[in-house]
């Protein structure tokens, strides 16, 4: 039989209460000053805590500790000149250590060329946890510095308020911060402002400076600023290469004649009364609440606050007075909720929120726990802890083991408490009972009669609270056996309990070392979960979850690549691409290139070669070939990817970076890309073009451009009022036709060109002869034509022989050309004229489309050889005995019937007789 | 006039109207992004094709005050203007204007000592690329402007075509060489699979195919296309995809409609679904606006017409009876409505709906007619192409070609479009014609056709005989291309479609359909250019989707580089109705073209 874990409880007024071990030896022993020679010699958290100044994430994330300067060093144990920083995870591992007192160099890591200075960090004011897990630590010049888990520096910002100074040069309070993460050295001048509160917050930090004359030293002013820091780019879970920007906000103070600050709490956005960040301060006897618009005093009764904070929920805040008051009010200050006298004297060293009823305070060897009703529960303690804060309980660090503090659920309760007849209890004690082989199960199933499902949820719920697997294993035996007599509790209930507690295991396991409860897993949410895994390095477990909950494993596989580039500084690139490929292969759709980009950050520019030859999105590889230098690679990939944006892309970088020779030898061999390129040059009529040409050997090209180019240059207005012009433009076209006979297939081309100068020239003469005409852009025909109308038939002829017009041609033209203008006289003249090698048909089609009078028709028609066609044309222009004649001639008795058909009834009797006289000659004949 | 114009898309196998949908939630977002009174200025290229997509009154709603085409010297700035919205294709010639645009009227801006400027915000469709941001940087206006882009891919036209209305890709791909055309053409299929899931077989024919169908696995692969869930079968699944390269049938488009619709185009020209029907042959009442009259009236010409959908794939030869027949009907109906019950009534004064529309073609075939089989000319065009594609009359062709020129001095597309006729049927322009046909064209046309005319050589249009053998008779014979006895009114193959000949492009569709695709179609062989088949599976796709057709007709996207003719989708759209295949088409295309559309674009 197990003992009930209600033995454990204690009680605080009417609620329950319950302090869990949930790891042990946590602390380790002092470190040693000088720095490790082994990472495995110093993996342990540094004792005693009481030493220490810490900062501690939520959502059991690391804390960070640096050695308290104000307390006496022990005999014995060496100062560490250094001011180590040491970040460690809950269990006491340490995850990363950095030096807080070294000369920072700026300008660090890879990634920023700027000229590298050398500065002082200050006295480090305060530092703390960011929801992202960057740690911010705020020095007394106001420069902030942020850094991840790893204790890896990403990012700097010198005096970040130096252009909030009284008379300093850039005085624009509405300006961002400089976003190269250095700031100008010179951007202060004017007063001094010094640090001197911090306080950390999710997205930022707000801080509080002095503003002192710098001759006299005199101060001035208090000033509050809201730092907030915005990830670059990336969402939360890059933050780990990736440091976020810094975007400041001033915000109302109260004045110096106010007395000093004592306290200073921070109310998030999400949950402070406004809905913005609103910052409460105690200073003097009051407490101030401030955001960028406003400063409203709240008096409080009992005299100076020296320590504030505020519920988890952001509704009420706790109080401790120097009268030795704890007190709780809400946010508005309208409601005095708890007053609770402490017997202690001095005031306590930590003052803290356990969920959102009650209150931890914390003296050096005692914790006191005041619950809503003014109870009380004291907790002894051999050794120093620190208390951090979570939505839903209170987790003590202490030297030697981590342990939570928090109200014992109502279902847990409803389950445990000795004498329950909940049907939680009664579900969960059948099972014990079905254990035990005793009948009581079943009546105990029965007792519980209609409210299963409550029981079963009960249940369920409870096993998510508890933190022993074995009593979760109970709690979930128990829920199944409610299930099997109550089939309409939905399934996925059941599943998502047990994933969630599979996960919450997991995480929880002493290697591991994140003790969410399951309440923080849901509100930290899956996904930043498995990226806080994967920066704390546990990328097998991350991975194992995000493919659990089906999230997407790209982001761990990236993290862990990373990771393995950064480390592997032993490893072959060989080594380390096969590695990184044979894992990322194996998610499909996620990108090699930003592997490989990072690769190239950390000057592994081969290695990022080496693994861009397997990321399959080509327009991810090219803009990084070129970037590494790969400019051949980069091309050829592109055109292999037949996206011609992508070509362009690289062509430009290229061009814009070697000689144009040069760049015009890489173009050469590639076609594709040579023919964009002289497509872009054409369309853009850039200067180079003909240069491009000339060395690809392109004659014809050059031709063509350089024929449309004067084209372009000289129209024929221009040419025909301008002298110059116009012979710019015969001799451009002579040009022209030389640089086609470069090649043997252009004969044509060439001979064209000629032609069309001396179509010009002839036009010219032309008009010098006949003023008041224009000829010049007309075409050859149409000059001609020009020349019918004006009857001048010397040059008429001379323009047929000079451009080798042929006769039918002539002809057709001259047709047209009379039909148009319906001169039928010149037209029937030129019928007259000689015989037509075009026959007589176009003719009539000519005259007749263009209105002509039958007369001219028949005329006309008459000269038609054919005689059949003759009979049709006659017919159809309704001269019945023409064509009756013209059949008859053909003999087609076919015809003539259908001549007659065509006669129809409209005809004269004349005609009709006509017809069947013929007809009768014919059959007569027949 | 808004909303009549956009074919209803509802019978659609596809989701198009749902792609309409989102490509105008698209449109107005960017709108919407500037606040205030906007003017819109329109590449001239698109402001057709997007009325398909979008219309003015939704425009006006979200704020377009004033729509402007984009051309030279145009002035947007008039005072009040705050903002400019230009939407346009992405060609350098466009940025060039717009860049003027901007600089003009910042200067104007500086001259007057205006406190506030105008803001300008430039879209470019389908996509922004790289070379279009860098000439708008070179001209110094890029960081004053917001730059995105309108990723209108593909437009519906009708339940069973879409279209990518891009008219230059033939041009660029076979002149200039540069094939980024296709890139749009890939990112268009890809679209589509997004939507519809990936397409489980390719087939193609042609070196432009081949580009695109590499691009678009490429594509595919980088969007996780097979890892992306999958419609459920039946739903909007596409089965094949077929690609035609035009360059692989450049015959086709070079023949004479003969369709209703087909025809309409050849003689009116249809322009994004809207055909003008000029105005001499008014229209009855005297209802609509002086002014419209004068321009002729624009109809739609698309499937939510019901009379449409019946006639415009027959042989036009065939409208008229149909039409005649019709007309019977609704009388004979008439006549007996005295012995009619009320319902019988109602039900007929329903019918009376489709009256306007049947009045509509009415008019619209009796047109046609007109100019086609009651012209000389057109009928002995006809005669001349029909002759050539029996592999006579070579001779009289050119000789013809010259008489069009010389005598009826016809547009030079038209002369060119039977020059091209003549190359295609006979390997090549014979030698002595050729240099006297192009000679000719100079001498009429003027020597600054030169250009335009060696863009024709360049695409394969036209080209000299230069000897070897002729693989077009082979081509006819394999492919039946040439079908004698076709009864044009009850067709039973898609020859009815030109009066005879069956376009090549639709025969390669079916040989493409059949088991081992185009890739093992020996005949596909005597056409130039690479043919392929390959199969692509989504991951986690069930054995079971194979070949989709258990118990449904499977769904065939067949996509024309280069451009498709009316003709050809009717073509398409016969097959789908004969038993044979057991599939439904779905077109899409480059561009919807005819002949001269297409030489024109090489202009």
């Amino acid at each position: 039989m197990n003992l009930s874990p209600a033995g454990e409880w204690s009680a605080c007024g009417e609620r329950f209460y319950h302090k869990k071990e949930v790891y042990s030896h946590v602390g380790g022993p002092t470190p040693s000053t000088s720095a490790p020679k082994h990472p495995n010699q110093l993996k342990r958290m540094p004792t005693p805590l009481y030493e220490y100044r810490s900062a501690c994430a939520r959502f059991g994330g690391p804390v960070a500790l640096i050695r308290d300067e104000t307390i006496l060093l022990e005999v014995g144990s060496t100062y560490d000149p250094n001011q180590t920083i040491h970040i460690a995870s809950m269990n006491g591992e340490v995850s990363g250590r950095f030096p807080w007192k070294e000369n920072h160099v700026s300008g660090s890591g890879a990634s920023t060329g700027a000229p590298k200075q050398v500065r002082n960090k200050g006295k480090l004011v305060n530092f703390g946890w960011t929801s992202s897990l960057v740690l911010l630590c705020v020095d007394d010049s106001g420069s902030v510095f942020q850094y991840d888990t790893q204790g890896e520096l990403l990012r700097t910002h010198f005096e970040a308020l130096s252009r909030y100074k009284l008379g300093s040069r850039s005085n624009n309070p509405f300006g961002d911060d400089h976003e190269d993460g250095v700031e100008d050295l010179d951007g202060g001048g004017g007063s001094d402002l010094v640090v001197t509160h911090c306080e950390v917050w999710d997205e930022g930090c707000v801080v509080i400076a002095i503003e002192r004359d710098p001759q006299t030293g005199q101060r001035i002013s208090r000033r509050c600023f809201s730092l907030l820091c915005q990830s670059g780019g990336g969402s939360k879970e890059s933050a780990h290469h990736q440091g976020g920007f810094l975007q400041c906000e001033e915000l109302k103070c109260p004045g110096l004649e106010a007395g000093d600050i004592h306290a200073v709490c921070i109310a998030e956005p999400l949950t402070s009364i406004s809905g913005k960040l609103e910052v409460f301060l105690a200073v003097g006897d009051s407490i101030f609440v401030v955001d960028a618009q406003s400063c409203e005093r709240q008096s409080v009764d009992k005299g100076p606050i020296l320590l504030m904070s505020l519920c988890p929920n952001g509704q009420l805040l706790a109080a401790y007075a120097e009268s030795g008051d704890l007190l709780v009010v809400s946010t508005d200050f309208t409601q005095f909720l708890t007053e609770f006298q402490t017997s202690q004297e001095d005031e306590p060293d930590q003052l803290v929120w356990c969920g959102v009823d009650s209150v931890v305070m914390r003296w050096e060897e005692e914790l006191v726990m005041v619950g809503p009703y003014g109870d009380s529960v004291a907790y002894n303690y051999d050794d120093s802890v620190i208390l951090i804060p979570e939505c839903d309980g209170v987790r003590i660090l202490s030297d030697s083991s981590m342990e939570f503090l928090y109200r014992v659920p109502d279902c847990m309760v409803e389950v445990y408490r000795p004498g329950s007849t909940a049907p939680g209890a009664l579900l969960y004690d059948a099972r014990q009972h079905f254990d035990n082989q005793t009948a009581r199960a079943d009546e105990n199933l029965r007792q519980i009669g209609e409210e299963l499902e409550g029981a079963i949820d009960t249940c369920l719920e409870a096993a998510g609270y508890s933190f022993d697997v074995a009593e979760q294993k109970r709690l979930l035996r128990a829920a199944s056996d409610g299930h099997v007599f109550c089939p309409s509790y939905p399934k996925d209930k059941f599943r998502d309990s047990c994933e969630s507690l599979r996960v919450l295991n997991g995480i929880r396991d002493a290697s591991v070392g994140i003790p969410l409860t399951l309440l923080q897993y849901q509100a930290l949410t899956p996904q930043v979960l498995v990226s806080r895994l994967a920066n704390a390095g546990h990328h097998l477990l991350a991975c194992r979850i995000a493919e659990y909950k089906d999230l997407g494993i790209d982001r761990v596989l990236h993290h862990w690549a990373r990771q393995k580039i950064l480390k592997g500084d032993g490893t072959t690139d060989q080594e380390l691409c096969d590695s990184i490929v044979e894992k990322l292969q194996r998610s499909h759709g996620s990108s090699i290139a930003s592997v490989a980009s990072y690769a190239f950050q950390r000057n592994r520019k081969r290695l990022a070669a080496m693994l861009l030859e397997f990321e399959t999105r080509v327009a991810k590889q090219v803009p990084l070939l070129l970037e590494i230098g790969e400019s051949q690679r980069a091309i050829d990939k592109a055109i292999e990817s037949g996206d011609a944006d992508l070509v362009y892309y690289a062509l430009f970088y290229v061009k814009q970076r070697i000689s144009l020779q040069d760049f015009l030898e890489l173009v050469n061999h590639r076609p594709q890309a040579s023919s964009l390129f002289i497509s872009y040059c054409k369309k853009t009529e850039s200067d180079s073009l003909k240069t491009v040409l000339q060395s690809m050997g392109r004659h014809e090209d050059i031709a063509s451009t350089t024929f449309e180019e004067i084209l372009q240059e000289t129209g024929h207005e221009d040419a025909a009022q301008d002298p110059a012009k116009f012979a710019a433009l015969v001799s451009g076209l002579q040009r022209t036709a030389d640089l086609y006979t470069f090649t043997k297939e252009h004969a044509f081309e060439s001979r064209a060109c000629m032609e069309y100068a001396k179509l010009l020239k002839s036009q010219r003469k032309l008009e010098d002869s006949q003023t008041h005409t224009r000829y010049t852009g007309l075409s050859v025909a149409e000059s001609m034509s020009q020349c019918v109308m004006l009857g001048n038939a010397r040059a008429l002829q001379q323009l047929k022989s000079d451009f080798k017009i042929t006769d039918k041609q002539f002809w057709y033209l001259r047709i047209r050309t009379l039909a148009q203008a319906q001169d039928w006289n010149a037209l029937l003249e030129l019928a007259n004229e000689k015989k037509s090698p075009v026959g007589y048909l176009p003719f009539y089609n000519a005259a007749r489309e263009r209105g002509a009078p039958n007369s001219v028709l028949a005329q006309i028609i008459r000269k038609i050889s054919d005689a059949r066609s003759r009979a049709e044309k006659f017919a159809a222009i309704g001269m019945v005995n023409e064509a009756a004649e013209a059949a008859a001639a053909t003999k087609d008795q076919d015809l003539l019937t259908k001549i007659r058909g065509m006669a129809g009834t409209s005809v004269n009797s004349l005609a009709s007789n006509a017809i069947e006289g013929i007809r009768g000659k014919f059959h007569g004949s027949g | 006039m808004s909303g009549g114009v956009q074919p209803s898309l509802e019978g659609s196998l596809l989701p198009l109207s749902e792609l309409r949908a989102s490509a105008q939630s698209n449109l107005l977002n960017l709108i919407d992004r500037r606040p205030g009174r906007k003017v819109l200025v329109l590449d001239p290229k698109i402001s057709g094709p997007l009325a398909l997509v979008a219309n003015i009154g939704m425009l006006k709603e979200h704020g377009i005050e004033k729509l402007y085409h984009l051309e030279k010297n145009l002035s947007v700035a008039d005072g009040t203007t705050r903002e400019v919205v230009f939407l346009v294709r992405p060609t350098i010639a466009n940025v060039r204007l717009i860049s003027e645009q901007i600089i003009e009227a910042e200067e104007r801006s500086a001259k007057r000592r205006e406190a506030t400027t105008i803001h300008f915000s430039v879209y470019f469709t389908p996509r922004k690329t790289v070379i279009c941001e860098r000439i708008l940087e070179e001209c110094g206006v890029l960081g004053s402007i917001q730059v995105d882009e309108f990723p209108l891919w593909l437009i519906p036209f009708d339940e069973d075509v879409l279209s990518l209305e891009i008219d230059s890709v033939f041009s660029d791909v076979t002149v200039e060489g540069d094939l980024s055309s296709l890139y749009d053409v890939a990112s268009a299929i890809v679209q589509l699979q997004k939507v519809c899931g990936l397409i489980p077989r390719v087939t193609g024919k042609g070196a432009c195919a081949k580009v695109v169908s590499n691009l678009a696995q490429r594509l595919a692969l980088e969007n996780d296309l097979a890892g992306s869930p999958q419609p459920t079968e039946g739903a909007s699944r596409i089965h094949d995809l077929v690609l035609i390269d035009r360059s692989c049938d450049l015959l086709s488009p070079m023949c004479t409609q003969l369709t209703y619709e087909g025809l309409v185009d050849e003689i009116l020209g249809i322009n994004n679904g809207l055909v003008e029907v000029p105005a001499a042959r008014g229209a009855p009442g005297g209802a609509e606006p002086q002014q419209q009259q004068r321009r002729g009236r624009r109809v739609p010409l698309n499937s939510s017409d019901v009379l449409f959908r019946e006639l415009r794939d027959l042989n036009f030869g065939s409208v008229g009876p149909k039409l005649r027949n019709k007309t019977m009907h609704m009388r004979e109906e008439y006549q007996d409505i005295n012995t009619k019950g009320f319902s019988e009534v109602h039900q007929f004064v329903k019918k009376l709906n489709i009256m306007p529309v049947l009045d509509r073609h009415t008019e619209l075939a009796s047109l046609i007619q007109e100019k086609s089989a009651m012209d000389e000319k057109f009928l002995r065009r006809l005669r001349c192409e029909q002759d050539l594609l029996d592999g006579r009359g070579v001779d009289q062709a050119c000789e013809y070609a010259e008489e069009l020129m010389f005598l009826e001095r016809a547009p030079l597309e038209s002369v060119l479009r039977l020059v091209s006729l003549v190359s295609q049927v006979n390997g090549g322009v014979p030698k002595k014609h050729y240099d006297a046909l192009r000679r000719g064209i100079l001498h009429l046309y003027g020597y600054r056709s030169l250009a335009g005319l060696q863009r024709v050589q360049g695409s394969g249009l036209a080209r000299r005989h230069e000897g070897g053998r002729n693989a077009f008779p082979q081509v006819r014979k394999a492919y039946r291309l040439v079908v004698d006895e076709a009864d044009d009114a009850s067709p039973t193959d898609i020859s009815y479609v030109y009066s005879g000949y069956a376009p090549l492009s639709c025969r390669l569709v079916d040989a493409a359909l059949r088991p081992g695709g185009l890739e093992q179609d020996e005949a596909a062989r005597l056409i130039p250019g690479p043919q392929f088949t390959f199969e692509q599976r989504a991951r986690g796709a069930g054995q079971g989707g194979e070949g989709g057709g258990d118990g449904g007709r499977r769904t065939v996207l067949v996509c024309f580089i280069g451009g498709v003719t009316f003709a050809e989708i009717s073509a398409l759209r016969f097959m789908g109705s004969q038993g044979g295949l057991d599939v439904n088409f779905v077109v899409m295309a480059t561009k919807l073209i005819n002949g001269t559309t297409l030489v024109k674009s090489l202009m």
